[in-house]
């Protein structure tokens, strides 16, 4: 496993890299796996390093993918995007079910501008 | 409070009211010569509506209505203001609620007039042109200015100080067309405009997309992987495999993005489809491109040309060189300027000697080989060549 163009974006409090991984054997290698090695190598928690992207080569054997590694868990939770956040855990995202979003969808299609809003409010 | 603070504040105020006397001292003075002016203005025209020399009973009543009521208001305004200065209170006088009412009705007024605006502009200018030319010889000529409607005359009265300049000008065209007889076709469609079309930027421009095209040949590629000292690159993604067609290029580009920006870029179905089935490996097209010189070849004509050219001038310059000299000898069949016809020579071989060629042009001086001599020295010329 190498990594490539690392740089450490110091506005974002991280490091980012591109991550070359070479697995001969096996069709892939799962995120979790690659966070652990990742830490070890950085020696940081498991928990600041979140990685995504990763794409295999055609013919199999090599993927290339993109890790970041946080200076702090808080830092990662005001920085990073919602749904990396809930991949790890660290978030759960609410909806109404898929079946009611849409009934709400179609209810407002009927009505037309500020009253669209008065009905959310009320909804709520 | 403190003295001192009540000395200061009464200060602060003794010196806003000595402001305020300055200014409006200088505000009465300023209403006063105003005042003045506008007296002497209005004098010669009030003794004009006396004497009945200007007829009002034309005007606008819209108008009237809008200076009666401006009046109204600053008679009652100024009477307000009088009282106040007199001490007296204003608090529901009838004096206010009229000049509520005429306040109401000016604004109503101004939309109003907007939309009368053109119209009143239209009359003023008909009364102001009409005491400048008299009206008899505006409304002949068309040029109605109560007319609202466009008028064709009055275009032919604009060109009347034209004509006799754009009818010089089509005479000189006319005759210009007719001295060369060319027919210029009208430009209607869009056609791509070239900055420069001369011949020189064209050819510049033509070896330029050449060498970029030559650039891009694999015969250049390998010569420079081989001369260059840099080290060589691989890509760590599709290394056993090759999309043709230019893709490759367009995957290293998107590769390079991609790990700049820190992103996946989405790729449309066509194009994953490409990616997974179109792959072909890479050992395959080393043959493929064998022929790749036809790319660099146009580069070689190119240059061959420009040379050519060169050598075209110096050879002109030595054929009339020679002409010249042939002229003065016997053998005028030292051809001039008959490299371009040298080329389809095979009417040498059918005369043989026998008879000179009619078509050939004859350099001036002797007529053609008229004895053996002549002749066995021209076929020997011939054969030389």
């Amino acid at each position: 496993m190498g990594t490539r163009k690392f740089l450490t974006n110091r506005l974002l409090a991280r490091k980012q890299m591109v991550v070359d991984i070479i697995h001969p054997a096996r069709a892939n290698i799962s995120k979790d796996e690659l966070r652990e090695k990742l830490a070890k190598m950085y020696k940081v928690d498991k928990e600041v390093v979140f990685c995504f992207g990763f794409r295999t080569a055609f013919g199999g054997g090599k993927s290339t993918g993109f890790a970041l590694i946080y200076d702090n868990l808080e830092s990662a939770k005001k920085f990073e995007p919602k749904y990396r956040l809930v991949r790890h855990g660290l978030m759960e995202i609410k909806k109404a079910s898929r079946k009611q979003r849409k009934e709400r969808k179609n209810r407002s299609k009927k009505l037309r501008g500020t009253k669209k809003a008065k009905a959310a409010v009320a909804k709520k | 409070m403190s003295p001192s603070k009540t000395s200061a504040t009464a200060n602060a105020a003794a010196e806003e009211l000595q402001r305020d006397q300055a200014a409006f001292h200088k505000h009465l003075q300023e209403l006063s010569t105003m005042v003045k002016e506008i007296e002497a203005k209005l004098k010669p025209t009030i003794k004009k509506l006396e004497t009945k020399e200007i007829d009002t009973s034309k005007g606008l009543s819209f108008l009237e209505v809008k200076y009666h009521i401006l009046l109204e208001y600053i008679t009652n305004l100024s009477f307000i203001m009088y009282r106040k200065l007199s001490g007296e209170s204003i608090q529901d006088h009838p004096a206010i609620h009229s000049l509520i009412e005429e306040r109401t009705i000016l604004e109503k007024m101004k939309p109003v007039e907007q939309k009368l605006k053109y119209q009143i502009d239209k009359l003023v200018r008909a009364a102001v042109v009409g005491q400048q030319e008299g009206e008899a010889q505006m409304t002949a000529g068309g040029a109605d200015p109560l007319a609202f409607k466009p008028n064709p005359k009055n275009l032919v009265l604009d060109n009347a100080g034209n004509e006799d300049n754009e009818e010089g000008e089509n005479e000189d065209n006319e005759d210009g067309e007719a001295k060369t007889g060319l027919y210029r076709a009208p430009k209607m469609a869009p056609v791509h405009f070239e900055e420069d079309s001369s011949a020189v930027a064209k050819r510049l421009k033509y070896q330029a997309r050449l060498q970029a095209r030559a650039a891009k040949s694999r015969v250049m590629k390998d010569l420079v992987n081989e001369f260059d000292d840099r080290p060589e690159e691989m890509s760590l993604t599709n290394d056993g495999v090759h999309f043709g067609m230019g893709m490759d290029d367009k995957q290293r580009e998107r590769e390079q993005y991609e790990e700049e920006n820190f992103t996946r870029t989405m790729l449309s179905k066509k194009e994953l489809n490409r990616l997974r089935k179109g792959a072909l490996p890479k050992f395959e097209n080393e043959f493929e491109n064998l022929n790749d010189f036809a790319q660099i070849a146009p580069l070689q004509d190119d240059l061959e040309s420009s040379e050519q050219r060169r050598r075209n001038v110096l050879a002109r310059r030595n054929e009339r060189k020679q002409a010249a000299m042939a002229r003065d000898s016997d053998d005028d069949d030292e051809d001039v300027g008959s490299r371009k016809r040298s080329r389809g020579g095979d009417d040498d071989g059918i005369f043989n000697g026998l008879m000179s060629d009619p078509k050939k042009r004859r350099a001036g001086g002797k007529k053609g080989p008229k004895t053996a001599f002549d002749r066995s020295k021209r076929n020997i010329a011939r054969n030389r060549k």
